[in-house]
Protein backbone atom coordinates (compact mmCIF):
# COMPACT_ATOMS: atom_id res chain seq x y z
CA UNK A 1 0.00 0.00 0.00
CA UNK A 2 1.17 3.57 -0.75
CA UNK A 3 2.61 5.73 2.15
CA UNK A 4 0.04 8.18 0.71
CA UNK A 5 -2.99 6.33 1.16
CA UNK A 6 -2.11 5.47 5.05
CA UNK A 7 -1.86 9.66 5.87
CA UNK A 8 -5.24 10.62 6.86
CA UNK A 9 -6.26 13.95 4.35
CA UNK A 10 -6.47 16.79 6.97
CA UNK A 11 -10.03 18.66 6.71
CA UNK A 12 -8.01 21.28 4.71
CA UNK A 13 -6.80 19.50 1.67
CA UNK A 14 -10.02 18.26 0.82
CA UNK A 15 -11.45 21.66 0.29
CA UNK A 16 -11.37 23.46 -3.30
CA UNK A 17 -9.28 26.60 -3.49
CA UNK A 18 -12.10 28.44 -3.61
CA UNK A 19 -12.94 27.61 -0.27
CA UNK A 20 -9.93 28.73 1.70
CA UNK A 21 -8.33 31.46 2.38
CA UNK A 22 -4.26 32.36 2.08
CA UNK A 23 -2.18 32.42 4.97
CA UNK A 24 -0.38 35.41 3.67
CA UNK A 25 -1.96 38.15 3.82
CA UNK A 26 -4.90 36.95 5.26
CA UNK A 27 -3.88 35.60 8.43
CA UNK A 28 -0.59 37.28 8.72
CA UNK A 29 -2.27 41.16 8.99
CA UNK A 30 -5.05 39.66 11.75
CA UNK A 31 -1.57 38.30 13.37
CA UNK A 32 0.17 41.54 13.20
CA UNK A 33 -2.86 43.64 14.00
CA UNK A 34 -3.48 41.56 17.17
CA UNK A 35 0.35 41.53 18.25
CA UNK A 36 0.32 45.41 18.27
CA UNK A 37 -3.26 45.42 20.32
CA UNK A 38 -1.99 43.13 22.73
CA UNK A 39 1.74 45.20 22.95
CA UNK A 40 -0.41 48.26 23.11
CA UNK A 41 -2.61 46.51 26.47
CA UNK A 42 0.25 45.68 28.11
CA UNK A 43 1.92 48.54 27.73
CA UNK A 44 -0.77 50.38 29.22
CA UNK A 45 -1.31 48.18 31.98
CA UNK A 46 2.31 48.89 33.03
CA UNK A 47 1.82 52.22 33.02
CA UNK A 48 -1.17 52.31 34.91
CA UNK A 49 -0.34 49.16 37.54
CA UNK A 50 3.35 49.32 37.88
CA UNK A 51 5.32 45.52 38.97
CA UNK A 52 5.16 45.40 42.75
CA UNK A 53 8.91 45.40 42.85
CA UNK A 54 10.09 45.74 46.73
CA UNK A 55 12.75 47.02 48.50
CA UNK A 56 16.14 45.32 48.40
CA UNK A 57 16.50 42.41 50.31
CA UNK A 58 17.52 42.55 53.78
CA UNK A 59 18.21 39.85 56.52
CA UNK A 60 16.59 42.36 59.39
CA UNK A 61 13.42 42.73 57.63
CA UNK A 62 12.20 38.54 55.73
CA UNK A 63 8.62 39.49 54.80
CA UNK A 64 6.54 36.23 56.64
CA UNK A 65 5.16 34.55 54.23
CA UNK A 66 7.68 34.92 51.71
CA UNK A 67 5.63 34.23 48.36
CA UNK A 68 6.61 32.74 45.14
CA UNK A 69 5.56 35.16 41.68
CA UNK A 70 1.39 34.19 41.47
CA UNK A 71 2.33 32.02 38.73
CA UNK A 72 4.72 29.72 41.10
CA UNK A 73 2.14 29.95 43.91
CA UNK A 74 0.12 27.02 43.19
CA UNK A 75 3.93 25.12 43.48
CA UNK A 76 4.33 26.75 46.50
CA UNK A 77 1.16 25.87 47.67
CA UNK A 78 1.88 21.65 46.81
CA UNK A 79 4.72 22.04 49.29
CA UNK A 80 1.92 22.00 52.00
CA UNK A 81 0.80 18.66 50.65
CA UNK A 82 3.89 16.82 49.34
CA UNK A 83 7.75 16.95 49.83
CA UNK A 84 10.09 19.34 48.13
CA UNK A 85 11.00 17.05 45.58
CA UNK A 86 8.09 15.46 44.49
CA UNK A 87 6.19 19.38 44.65
CA UNK A 88 9.23 21.25 42.65
CA UNK A 89 10.56 18.64 40.91
CA UNK A 90 8.68 15.67 39.89
CA UNK A 91 5.17 17.22 39.83
CA UNK A 92 6.45 20.30 37.51
CA UNK A 93 8.52 17.44 35.60
CA UNK A 94 5.30 15.25 35.49
CA UNK A 95 3.44 18.12 33.98
CA UNK A 96 5.58 19.57 31.69
CA UNK A 97 6.65 16.02 30.29
CA UNK A 98 2.47 14.89 30.28
CA UNK A 99 1.44 18.56 28.06
CA UNK A 100 4.48 17.32 25.64
CA UNK A 101 3.12 13.50 25.33
CA UNK A 102 -0.75 15.20 24.54
CA UNK A 103 -0.17 15.21 21.12
CA UNK A 104 1.46 11.56 20.39
CA UNK A 105 -1.40 10.42 22.42
CA UNK A 106 -4.10 11.66 20.70
CA UNK A 107 -5.61 9.47 18.15
CA UNK A 108 -9.14 12.01 17.74
CA UNK A 109 -8.42 13.67 14.47
CA UNK A 110 -11.27 15.55 15.46
CA UNK A 111 -11.08 19.22 16.41
CA UNK A 112 -8.43 20.58 13.87
CA UNK A 113 -9.46 23.74 12.46
CA UNK A 114 -12.50 23.94 14.15
CA UNK A 115 -13.60 24.54 17.84
CA UNK A 116 -15.74 21.25 19.32
CA UNK A 117 -16.19 20.00 22.69
CA UNK A 118 -18.68 17.14 21.83
CA UNK A 119 -16.15 15.28 19.66
CA UNK A 120 -13.71 15.38 22.21
CA UNK A 121 -14.73 15.11 25.69
CA UNK A 122 -12.47 13.18 27.58
CA UNK A 123 -9.55 15.07 26.08
CA UNK A 124 -11.06 18.56 27.07
CA UNK A 125 -12.97 17.38 30.34
CA UNK A 126 -9.31 16.00 30.94
CA UNK A 127 -7.30 19.30 30.48
CA UNK A 128 -9.54 21.20 31.88
CA UNK A 129 -10.00 19.83 35.26
CA UNK A 130 -5.80 20.50 35.44
CA UNK A 131 -5.97 23.25 34.59
CA UNK A 132 -9.03 24.32 36.85
CA UNK A 133 -6.64 22.34 39.96
CA UNK A 134 -4.01 24.81 38.90
CA UNK A 135 -5.89 27.61 38.55
CA UNK A 136 -7.46 26.78 42.36
CA UNK A 137 -3.92 25.91 43.62
CA UNK A 138 -2.95 29.65 42.41
CA UNK A 139 -6.10 31.61 43.88
CA UNK A 140 -5.16 29.72 46.87
CA UNK A 141 -1.67 31.11 46.94
CA UNK A 142 -2.62 34.49 46.31
CA UNK A 143 -5.54 35.29 48.21
CA UNK A 144 -5.94 32.27 50.84
CA UNK A 145 -2.85 32.04 52.63
CA UNK A 146 -1.33 34.14 55.12
CA UNK A 147 1.26 34.39 58.38
CA UNK A 148 3.34 31.12 58.24
CA UNK A 149 1.36 29.89 55.36
CA UNK A 150 -1.69 29.21 57.18
CA UNK A 151 -4.99 29.54 56.40
CA UNK A 152 -6.74 32.71 56.72
CA UNK A 153 -10.17 33.06 55.20
CA UNK A 154 -10.94 36.97 53.21
CA UNK A 155 -13.06 37.63 56.85
CA UNK A 156 -10.11 36.35 59.22
CA UNK A 157 -7.77 38.96 60.87
CA UNK A 158 -4.55 38.24 58.81
CA UNK A 159 -2.47 39.89 61.40
CA UNK A 160 -2.70 37.50 64.38
CA UNK A 161 -0.72 34.09 63.87
CA UNK A 162 -2.77 30.64 63.82
CA UNK A 163 -1.93 27.92 66.24
CA UNK A 164 0.97 26.14 64.42
CA UNK A 165 0.50 23.19 66.84
CA UNK A 166 -3.56 22.54 65.62
CA UNK A 167 -2.40 20.55 62.71
CA UNK A 168 -1.15 16.97 63.68
CA UNK A 169 -0.03 14.77 60.97
CA UNK A 170 0.18 11.21 61.10
CA UNK A 171 1.38 8.22 58.46
CA UNK A 172 -1.06 6.28 56.65
CA UNK A 173 1.13 3.01 57.93
CA UNK A 174 1.13 3.97 61.13
CA UNK A 175 -2.94 4.51 60.98
CA UNK A 176 -3.13 0.89 59.48
CA UNK A 177 -0.77 -0.04 61.98
CA UNK A 178 -2.95 0.48 65.19
CA UNK A 179 -6.51 0.04 63.22
CA UNK A 180 -5.35 -3.77 63.11
CA UNK A 181 -3.00 -3.72 65.94
CA UNK A 182 -0.32 -5.02 63.66
CA UNK A 183 3.27 -5.37 64.68
CA UNK A 184 5.80 -2.13 64.29
CA UNK A 185 8.82 -4.93 63.51
CA UNK A 186 9.89 -5.26 60.32
CA UNK A 187 9.50 -8.04 58.87
CA UNK A 188 12.77 -8.29 56.62
CA UNK A 189 15.47 -6.33 55.67
CA UNK A 190 16.41 -5.19 52.02
CA UNK A 191 19.12 -2.85 52.65
CA UNK A 192 18.39 0.39 54.30
CA UNK A 193 14.70 -0.80 53.73
CA UNK A 194 12.59 -2.64 56.93
CA UNK A 195 9.05 -2.47 56.33
CA UNK A 196 6.85 -3.59 58.13
CA UNK A 197 3.75 -5.63 57.56
CA UNK A 198 1.20 -1.97 57.68
CA UNK A 199 4.21 -0.54 55.58
CA UNK A 200 3.51 -3.14 52.86
CA UNK A 201 0.17 -2.48 52.91
CA UNK A 202 0.81 1.01 52.16
CA UNK A 203 3.02 -0.06 49.06
CA UNK A 204 0.29 -2.67 48.03
CA UNK A 205 -2.71 -0.04 48.56
CA UNK A 206 -0.40 2.48 46.75
CA UNK A 207 0.40 0.09 43.68
CA UNK A 208 -2.95 -1.27 43.98
CA UNK A 209 -4.20 2.96 43.13
CA UNK A 210 -2.76 2.71 39.67
CA UNK A 211 -3.69 -1.28 39.12
CA UNK A 212 -7.19 -0.38 39.69
CA UNK A 213 -6.82 2.56 37.15
CA UNK A 214 -5.19 1.01 34.79
CA UNK A 215 -7.54 -1.75 34.70
CA UNK A 216 -11.01 -0.30 35.19
CA UNK A 217 -11.12 1.24 31.55
CA UNK A 218 -9.41 -1.57 30.36
CA UNK A 219 -12.28 -3.81 31.16
CA UNK A 220 -15.34 -1.47 30.76
CA UNK A 221 -14.34 0.71 27.66
CA UNK A 222 -12.80 -0.93 25.27
CA UNK A 223 -13.42 1.16 22.78
CA UNK A 224 -11.08 3.72 24.29
CA UNK A 225 -8.44 0.96 24.67
CA UNK A 226 -8.46 -0.07 21.23
CA UNK A 227 -8.41 3.39 19.74
CA UNK A 228 -5.20 3.92 22.06
CA UNK A 229 -3.55 0.88 21.34
CA UNK A 230 -1.20 -0.51 24.36
CA UNK A 231 1.84 2.18 24.79
CA UNK A 232 -0.44 5.38 24.77
CA UNK A 233 -3.28 3.91 26.42
CA UNK A 234 -0.71 2.85 29.53
CA UNK A 235 1.17 6.56 28.71
CA UNK A 236 -2.10 8.46 28.90
CA UNK A 237 -3.44 6.36 32.41
CA UNK A 238 -0.54 6.60 34.08
CA UNK A 239 0.08 10.62 33.11
CA UNK A 240 -4.71 11.00 34.05
CA UNK A 241 -4.06 8.56 37.51
CA UNK A 242 -1.16 10.94 38.53
CA UNK A 243 -2.62 13.92 37.73
CA UNK A 244 -6.08 12.60 39.99
CA UNK A 245 -3.71 11.61 43.09
CA UNK A 246 -2.58 14.89 43.38
CA UNK A 247 -5.48 16.00 44.55
CA UNK A 248 -6.50 12.63 46.14
CA UNK A 249 -3.55 13.43 48.01
CA UNK A 250 -4.31 17.08 49.48
CA UNK A 251 -7.78 15.30 50.09
CA UNK A 252 -6.83 12.29 52.49
CA UNK A 253 -3.94 15.00 54.36
CA UNK A 254 -7.19 17.20 54.57
CA UNK A 255 -9.82 15.30 56.02
CA UNK A 256 -7.79 12.21 57.71
CA UNK A 257 -4.73 14.05 58.78
CA UNK A 258 -2.51 11.72 56.76
CA UNK A 259 1.23 13.13 56.21
CA UNK A 260 2.52 10.52 54.11
CA UNK A 261 1.03 7.75 51.70
CA UNK A 262 3.87 5.61 51.46
CA UNK A 263 7.35 5.73 53.48
CA UNK A 264 10.42 4.31 52.22
CA UNK A 265 13.69 5.37 53.06
CA UNK A 266 14.11 6.95 49.51
CA UNK A 267 11.19 8.77 49.27
CA UNK A 268 7.92 9.83 51.29
CA UNK A 269 4.43 9.97 49.42
CA UNK B 1 -13.52 9.16 65.94
CA UNK B 2 -10.73 11.50 66.83
CA UNK B 3 -10.34 13.20 63.11
CA UNK B 4 -13.57 14.34 62.92
CA UNK B 5 -13.33 16.57 66.01
CA UNK B 6 -13.57 20.32 65.51
CA UNK B 7 -13.59 20.04 61.57
CA UNK B 8 -14.60 23.21 61.03
CA UNK B 9 -12.25 24.93 63.12
CA UNK B 10 -8.50 25.49 62.29
CA UNK B 11 -6.96 24.38 60.24
CA UNK B 12 -10.50 24.66 58.98
CA UNK B 13 -9.98 20.97 57.27
CA UNK B 14 -13.13 20.34 56.05
CA UNK B 15 -13.42 24.38 54.83
CA UNK B 16 -10.16 23.92 52.38
CA UNK B 17 -11.85 20.76 51.47
CA UNK B 18 -15.05 21.99 50.09
CA UNK B 19 -13.17 25.12 48.70
CA UNK B 20 -10.70 22.88 46.46
CA UNK B 21 -13.59 20.65 45.33
CA UNK B 22 -16.30 23.26 44.78
CA UNK B 23 -14.12 25.64 43.21
CA UNK B 24 -12.01 23.04 40.76
CA UNK B 25 -15.31 21.56 39.97
CA UNK B 26 -16.41 25.40 39.22
CA UNK B 27 -13.83 26.36 36.92
CA UNK B 28 -13.69 22.94 35.35
CA UNK B 29 -17.67 23.51 34.28
CA UNK B 30 -16.47 27.13 33.28
CA UNK B 31 -13.79 26.09 31.21
CA UNK B 32 -16.07 23.46 29.66
CA UNK B 33 -18.62 25.62 29.12
CA UNK B 34 -16.39 28.02 26.94
CA UNK B 35 -15.78 25.18 24.93
CA UNK B 36 -19.11 24.22 24.11
CA UNK B 37 -20.21 28.06 23.84
CA UNK B 38 -17.26 27.74 21.10
CA UNK B 39 -18.11 24.98 19.18
CA UNK B 40 -22.36 26.26 19.12
CA UNK B 41 -21.13 29.64 18.24
CA UNK B 42 -19.11 28.29 15.56
CA UNK B 43 -20.74 25.76 14.31
CA UNK B 44 -21.48 26.56 10.98
CA UNK B 45 -18.07 27.57 10.38
CA UNK B 46 -17.33 23.89 10.61
CA UNK B 47 -14.79 22.60 8.12
CA UNK B 48 -17.17 20.27 5.96
CA UNK B 49 -15.11 16.85 6.06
Amino acid sequence: MEISALIKKTAAETRSPEDTALVWPNLVYIELISILLATAVLLFLSLVSPAPLEELASADTTPNPTKAPWYFLGLQELLVYFDPWLAGVVLPSMIIVGLIVIPYVDPNPNGKGYYTFSERKFSVLGFTFGLALWYILIVIGVWFRGLDWSWYWPWSDSSIHMSVTAVKLVDLELIIQNMFGLSADPVMTLGRYAPTVSNIITVLLFLGYYAVGFTIPFLLLRNFFNQLGMIRYNLVMFFFLSMCGVPLKMFLRLIFNIKYLLVTPWFKI
Amino acid sequence: MGFMSDIWGYPYRLGITLFLIVGTALLTVGFVGIAVWLEKSFKNEKIKK
